[in-house]
């Protein structure tokens, strides 16, 4: 894999002549430091094919993959661009390549949204861009063609089932490095694709004259859950000393298991002669015990080479996972395909194809009835969801005699865990084909043209069932559903070198074409007939659904490169965007950049032992975001007229088939958003090239974003989109890296990554107060509000005076208020990774810390567990105070008769407007199910909480066999060994792992109301080269 | 060599700029929505949009106002005392109306004017006049003239209330002579509400007609010959025009409310049933059921929603009459509310039992009490009592107006967004919006 890479950073060097770079300068790939710092999860040895590279720190020349491909040397680059090797993507033992960047790249923030098998992850890069729901992802580009990592969900996202985002289907194993491009300048060239930052995935090749390789890569994985929301298992089903096992109760305010006894049947019992006669209690139920031990699988095996004139890669790959719910699973097959041959000596083809089957089977989850932690969490200690069984499939757990469901709240309710998993099956099979063809035609030796097309296709063939007596759907219901994604991409590129004595220059010049289809049809039935049949001919009624998006652009770009004296490097890149969903198509929208790299060590002619080298970055940059689909022409809809209060009328009615125009002005002169970037980053290297760091600053101003912005009714319309809204995003990122120890046997160096960005929504749109973000509740949803944080938590609270205590009632709880506030910021305040590896011979070590400060979570889980009484608050509360005992609501104001004025006197003449509240309440039904004090019944300021973390993300030892060792067999190389995922997390936050996120990878962030949990792993692996 | 180069790359620059444009739009428009359709999709949809304006938000007020129901829970209970009706409550009916029907209606009216299909223009005129009758008597002042300009005009100005009555006359008299003229098409199965019988649309133009002019009742346009005389137009030409709804889908807007989404949030009881009461009125259990809480006859699933009908024509005439001669006004008065019995099913007998136990005078409140409980269900009990102040009601003491609302506030929408044209400041106390004050009423209620 290290011959690609030299392959390219020498074309480039050809092809750039930058001949005053003298003979001074060695190349060291960036991943082959990785290979020598770390020496860890290595499987090729070193053949000889590249130069043997002695620790020459003092001249790195870091080559990294940029825009459009094209890889360059690092210090060239006026803009930030960090590197991700795959060996690190690999170790991460994430399914998801999203994930395996977590924590790794400042200025990168990754989220797994729950720990489901095949769970979605969502990455961003310095902050949100724009105000569209979905489009803050960055764009994910594999070998320089643009790929789809789209999350597509059946159903609202707070419920309904996990799916993945569909960067899920590239094999891990066939990656060589992902280069991010964070800043505008780093993604100009992306134009209108670029506001928000650019993924770059280089995929592994073969290389002209390799030796025939065999890697073959085996891992496997187990998991557990890693934090769950801690539950009481005292107290029965009931309330009021009334046990209620078996009853539609759904309250855990019950007696005390302590007070309760076995029958002669073995059921619970109140009776108070059989508790006498039987005394000692009941034991609880740990319902919690339903959760598994997760189990992955992955097998991989590449094959590679090169003849003079041709190289190929091969990768075939199979991941099985097996998630901590049981049936869960998430399965993946991939197969990778790469050629490269010489037609002439000038002109050179490659061709890449991978397909990969995926899908699993899903499990509901969420504010759902049908959700599995809803129905879990919320269940009492006296109830046994397995009925005592031990194989989660045996329906003896959930089914009653008569084919009704066994759950704590005899039937009603929610779904009891083992009928949820069993008989709501949700199960998605995608098949995908990524490929490309690629001509390098070289008509002169300073001039490269190259032409390549890309294809990325895929269906997503889906079945949701909802059995009938399922708590979400009593009558049941089926929803088929097919997806069909397609993007291609046709881009022409030539590449100009000139040299004109001191000053080179570099010329880039290339058009793209892009077409992105995405094609779904539905059918949604409902009202089953036939039990356990789930074809839609047993659905009573059926409804059906098409959709087809369609969307063009069309790009012109150019670059210029020019570098003074090796110390000096200026690139200016302009692009020329025309899209389909641009107001005007004819219209073209200019996207323009300049980066500049000084290298001041060099500029300044600096010999010093402590600063080596250092380097100031400037740049400054603009790229866009298109603007949504079928907003700039007006249409018709389907007719239907709807109130506030009443259905309304929908279309066909009366028989007939009505249109009406839109009541949303599509606006032809609608222009794409964009984002002005301005970055200024220093990079150091000092003590002998042991410590270097790097520090960027940057503001990014995005304008012209898109709101449906109100109109007046009597114009015919009410809302049109207009170009209106702005936001920034100023941030700070810091990589510091130091090889403490670096002697021949024992090699010790650590890293850390530091991220802080803020966002402030600076302006909406005239007439617009608020963007409410999807996906929201009442009491705790996420907008975008003038002055604001994007997706800034919004939640009712208590009433409160103006010093901010809240008010207490006369009886003693807190007063209740509707007004809905700011009530949290789900975005951290910082982000840190922090990493270290070592080698000892044939050891090697290595560890990635990730901490996050701040950021809040709205825990509406336990709100809701305060209500049912299950949660181990309602047991004995963080101060202590035990159920059945009195306590004083914390931080308030008794006013009088609840109505704070200052200044108000009794008939004593007593100020009674500001004084301690004294009133006791009881930790009890009384203030929780009854009174205010539960997320239900009260105000949701006091569930949210602080989501900051630290975690041991990963942590690994991994033994290299010799190759003497290995003589003697056929193999070549070998290594073993394990790691931990996710082993440590330390936390504030009181329920699942606050990484989790209810509404997957979506801006909607800060959410948790009854997620999946995370889990954390075991990994055994081996490699070994053949 | 350069210059060899720099040619191929202009050719090709050249050559992959020609056909973008077209490359580009090809995908401009939306595959899943239609960027125009015909008259016949557009027509049913506005008649949908009317059933919901006239039948909707607007009545369940004004019948509570009437005290022809009652509000028994949440919004409604406040609904009562004229509370939490609010400036929001309006955007609903008001963008049905403009956003939906009335820009259908000038859409449908443009195509047909351009297709030769002056049935079209007809109806489309006559329904536009129905909008706007519904709209003006509730709101006053609103825009027409300059209304429905899209991104041409996103603030439209208001026009009179006098030259919305004008425009009312102009459109339905140009409808009616549009009707009579050779059409290329006809409505057919599209026509939700008279099933392409223009001879039923062009009842229902005289049938409106009647009906606005007697609303000048407080003015000095008042005639009472004319009005008359268009009663007279509509009834012989069989006046009769309603909407129709779905047993399992798309249900009578009452139903919806009592029934389906608001059970329980409106009763059946109030000052027209204590009036029902004590006249024995046969029709009471047509009106509302035992429980109190659904109607029977108004709010079944299937029930259709009356637009104009005979026996608010012949109530109008009669009213009419009143100014000449007693005893023709006495006559009409029965056939009325012999006509409206009839209609809903009244035994025959009842029917009679009940007009001949009628008070003998014949003045201006008994035929606007007998009005007021025919015209159950709809607004123009409100507008007749406030051309005539019958039946006598009075607002309830905690009420939050000084007085009985007289027309509605304006939609939040228009403030938001083109308040410069709306003819009444935001700032205006609410006995101002609701016209409890004279600075505020309506023109035709001055």
């Amino acid at each position: 894999m290290c011959a690609e890479s030299a392959i390219l950073a020498r074309l480039n060097i050809r092809l750039t002549k930058i001949g005053t770079m003298k003979n001074k300068f060695l190349l060291v790939w960036s991943f082959f430091i990785a290979c020598s710092v770390t020496a860890f999860a290595q499987n090729e040895p070193n053949k000889g094919e590249v130069p043997e590279v002695p620790d020459v720190f003092e001249q790195l020349e870091e080559v990294v993959v940029t825009a459009g491909g094209i890889a360059r040397e690092k210090k060239a680059l006026g803009f930030g661009v960090e590197e991700v090797k795959g060996a690190s993507i690999k170790e991460s033992g994430e399914t998801n390549i999203v994930s395996g960047i977590s924590a790794k790249v400042s200025g990168v923030q990754v989220t797994n949204s729950s720990g489901a098998a095949g769970a979605a992850s969502y990455i961003k890069i310095r902050g949100n861009a724009t105000f569209s729901s979905n489009d803050n992802q960055p764009l994910m580009v594999v070998d320089g063609v643009p790929i789809d990592n789209s999350q597509i969900a059946t159903s609202d996202l707070r419920a309904g089932v996990a799916n993945s985002n569909r960067a899920i289907d590239i094999n891990p194993d066939d990656i060589e490095s992902i280069s991010v491009l964070k800043g505008g300048a780093a993604a100009a060239l992306y134009g209108t694709r670029g506001a928000n930052g650019v993924i770059l995935i280089t995929t592994k090749k073969g290389a002209y004259n390799q030796d025939f390789k065999v890697n073959v890569s085996s891992s496997m994985e187990i998991s557990q859950v890693n934090k769950m929301p801690e539950v009481q298992n005292k107290y029965s089903q009931g309330y009021f000393g009334s046990y209620a096992g078996g009853t539609g109760n759904p309250f855990s305010w019950g007696p005390a298991l302590s007070d309760l006894a076995y029958d002669s049947n073995g059921m619970i019992t109140q009776d108070s002669a059989t508790v006498a006669n039987n005394p000692g209690g009941v034991s609880p139920y740990d319902n919690t015990a339903f959760l598994q031990r997760g189990r992955r699988m992955n097998n991989s095996i590449t094959l590679s080479g090169g003849g003079q004139k041709s190289a190929y890669y091969l990768s075939i790959s199979n991941l099985q996972d097996q998630g901590i719910v049981p049936l869960n699973v998430f399965d993946r097959t991939t197969i990778r395909l790469t050629g490269t041959g010489q037609i002439a000596s000038n002109l050179k083809a490659t061709a890449s194809l991978a397909y990969s089957n995926s899908g699993g089977y899903r499990v509901q989850q969420g504010s759902n009835t049908s959700g599995l932690m809803l129905g879990l969490l919320r269940t009492p200690p006296t109830f046994d969801n397995s009925n005592g069984v031990e194989d989660p499939t045996d329906p003896a757990a959930y089914l009653n005699a008569d084919g009704s469901q066994r759950n704590y709240r005899a039937g009603g309710g929610y779904d009891n865990p083992y009928w949820t998993i069993n008989m709501n099956p949700f199960t998605d099979e995608v098949n995908r084909v990524f490929g490309y063809t690629k001509f390098d035609w070289s008509p002169a030796d300073d001039l490269l043209i190259s032409y390549r097309y890309g294809i990325d296709q895929y269906s997503d063939v889906r079945k949701q069932i909802i059995s009938i007596n399922s708590r979400t759907f009593p009558g049941g219901s089926i929803s088929d559903e097919v997806y069909s994604i397609k993007e291609q991409n046709h881009d022409v590129t030539a590449t100009y070198s000139m040299d004109l004595g001191p000053i080179g220059a570099n010329f880039l010049g290339g058009f793209n074409a892009n077409q992105r289809d995405r094609k779904y049809v539905g059918t949604y039935g409902t009202g089953l007939v036939l039990p356990d049949f789930y074809n839609m001919s047993n659905a009573q009624n059926q409804q059906a659904y098409e959709s087809i998006v369609g969307r063009r652009l069309w790009g012109m770009y150019a670059e210029g490169q020019f570098d003074y004296e090796d110390w000096a490097f200026l690139t200016l890149t302009a692009r020329r965007d025309q899209a389909s969903t641009f107001g005007n198509v004819g219209t073209p929208i200019v996207y323009p950049s300049a980066s500049l790299a000084l290298i001041l060590t060099e500029a300044l002619d600096i010999q010093s032992d402590v600063l080596n080298y250092a380097k100031l970055r400037l740049s400054s940059a603009q790229v866009g975001s298109e603007p949504p689909f079928a907003s700039n022409a007006t249409y018709f809809n389907q007719a239907g007229v709807g109130s506030g209060w009443i259905n309304g009328i929908s279309f066909p009615y009366q028989g007939v088939t009505g249109f009406t125009q839109s009541n949303v002005l599509g606006n032809p002169d609608l222009r794409p958003e964009y984002t002005v970037t301005n970055e200024v980053g220093f990079e150091a290297r000092m003590f002998g090239n042991k410590v270097s760091a790097d520090v960027t600053l940057y503001q990014q101003t995005s304008e012209d974003l898109i709101v449906a912005v109100p109109v007046a009714g009597s114009s015919g319309f009410t809302s049109s989109f207009v170009n209106a809204g702005s936001m920034t995003n100023t941030g700070v990122e810091v990589q510091l890296n130091a090889k403490l120890i670096d002697t021949e046997d024992f090699k010790l160096d650590a890293g850390m990554t530091f991220t802080r960005n803020r966002n402030i929504v600076k302006k909406l749109a005239d007439g617009v107060d608020v963007i409410s973000l999807p996906w929201g509740f009442f009491g705790a949803n996420q907008r975008l509000v003038e002055g604001e944080a994007y997706g800034t938590l919004y939640g009712d609270d208590w009433a409160r005076d103006e010093a901010g205590n809240a008010l207490v009632d006369a009886s003693g709880y807190p007063i209740y208020s509707s007004t809905e506030v700011v009530v949290g910021d789900p975005n951290p305040d910082y982000l840190m990774g922090i990493t270290s590896g070592a080698t000892y011979k044939n050891w090697s070590f290595n560890m990635l810390w990730d901490i996050r400060q701040g950021g809040d979570i709205w825990n509406g889980t336990r709100g809701a567990l305060y209500y049912f009484g299950t949660h181990i608050d309602t047991d004995v509360m963080p101060d202590g105070t035990k159920r059945g005992e009195t306590f004083v609501w914390e931080d308030v104001v008794m006013g009088n008769s609840g109505v704070y004025a200052p200044g108000t006197v009794d008939a004593d003449g007593n100020d009674i407007s500001g004084n301690p509240n004294t009133s006791e309440i009881l930790n009890d039904i009384d203030s929780y199910a009854l009174g205010p004090l539960s997320g239900f019944t009260g105000a949701s300021r006091p569930f949210i909480e602080d989501g900051s973390w630290v975690r041991l993300r990963n942590i690994g030892v991994n033994y290299k066999f010799d190759p003497d060792a290995l003589s003697g067999t056929k193999l070549k190389g070998l290594s073993v060994g394990v790691s931990g995922r996710n082993i440590f997390l330390s936390t504030p936050y009181r329920g699942v792992d606050p990484e989790t996120n209810l509404s997957g990878a979506t801006n909607s962030q800060g959410a948790d109301y009854f997620n999946m949990p995370n889990t954390m792993g075991i990994i055994f692996n081996l490699k070994a080269n053949l | 060599m350069k210059i060899k180069s720099l040619a191929i790359l202009a050719v090709a620059a050249v050559g992959f700029t020609a056909c973008s444009d077209a490359w580009l739009e090809d995908y401009k428009l939306d595959q899943n929505r239609p960027s125009d359709v015909s008259m016949e999709v557009l027509l049913p949809s506005a008649q949908a949009a009317y059933g919901m304006t006239q039948g909707d938000v607007l009545p369940r007020l004004t019948s509570i106002f009437m005290q022809q129901m009652t509000g028994t829970d949440r919004q409604s209970l406040a609904h009562n005392r004229y509370a939490q009706i609010g400036e929001g409550d309006f955007n609903t009916p008001w963008n049905n109306s403009y956003a939906g029907g009335l820009y259908d209606l000038k859409l449908i009216e443009d195509k047909a004017e351009a297709a030769g299909a002056s049935a079209y223009v007809g109806v489309a005129k006559i329904m536009t006049a129905m909008y706007l009758g519904v709209l003006t008597d509730h709101f006053g002042d609103i825009p027409y003239t300059d209304a429905l300009q899209g991104a041409d005009n996103l603030k439209a100005t208001f026009d009179s209330q006098a030259d919305i009555y004008t425009a009312i006359f102009t459109l339905l008299s140009e409808g009616k002579d549009a009707l009579a003229q050779p059409s290329s098409v006809t409505p057919g199965g599209d026509d939700l509400i008279h099933g392409g019988d223009l001879a039923a649309w062009a009842a229902t133009a005289d049938g409106l007609r009647a009906r606005h002019l007697n609303h000048l009742s407080k003015t000095s346009q008042y005639n009472a010959a004319n009005v008359i005389a268009a009663c007279d137009d509509a009834l012989n030409a069989g006046v009769y025009c309603t909407i129709g709804f779905e047993a399992a889908l798309n249900q009578n807007p009452w139903y919806q409310f009592t029934v389906i989404d608001r059970a329980g949030y409106i009763s059946q009881f109030g000052t027209m049933y204590d009036m029902m009461e004590a006249s024995s009125d046969p029709r009471i259990n047509l009106y509302r059921s035992a429980d109190s809480l659904t109607m029977p006859a108004y709010g079944d699933a299937t029930s259709a929603l009356p637009i104009v009908t005979p026996f608010e024509i012949m109530f109008v005439k009669a009213e009419a009459q009143l100014a000449g001669s007693a005893s023709d006004a006495r006559a009409t008065l029965e056939a009325a509310i012999e006509s409206h019995m009839t209609w809903l099913g009244v035994d025959a007998g009842d029917i009679a039992t009940y007009v001949a136990a009628l008070p003998a005078t014949t003045d201006l409140e008994l035929i606007m009490n007998e009005k007021y409980v025919a015209m159950f269900s709809s607004s123009e009990s409100w507008t007749d009592w406030r051309r005539t102040g019958f039946p006598t009601l009075s607002a309830p003491a905690d009420a939050n107006l000084s007085g009985m609302p007289r027309r509605m506030p304006y939609p939040e929408g228009e403030y938001l967004y083109n308040a410069d044209n709306v003819p009444m400041p935001l700032t205006s106390s609410p006995d101002d919006k609701f016209g409890v004050t004279t600075t505020y009423r309506l023109w035709w209620d001055m």
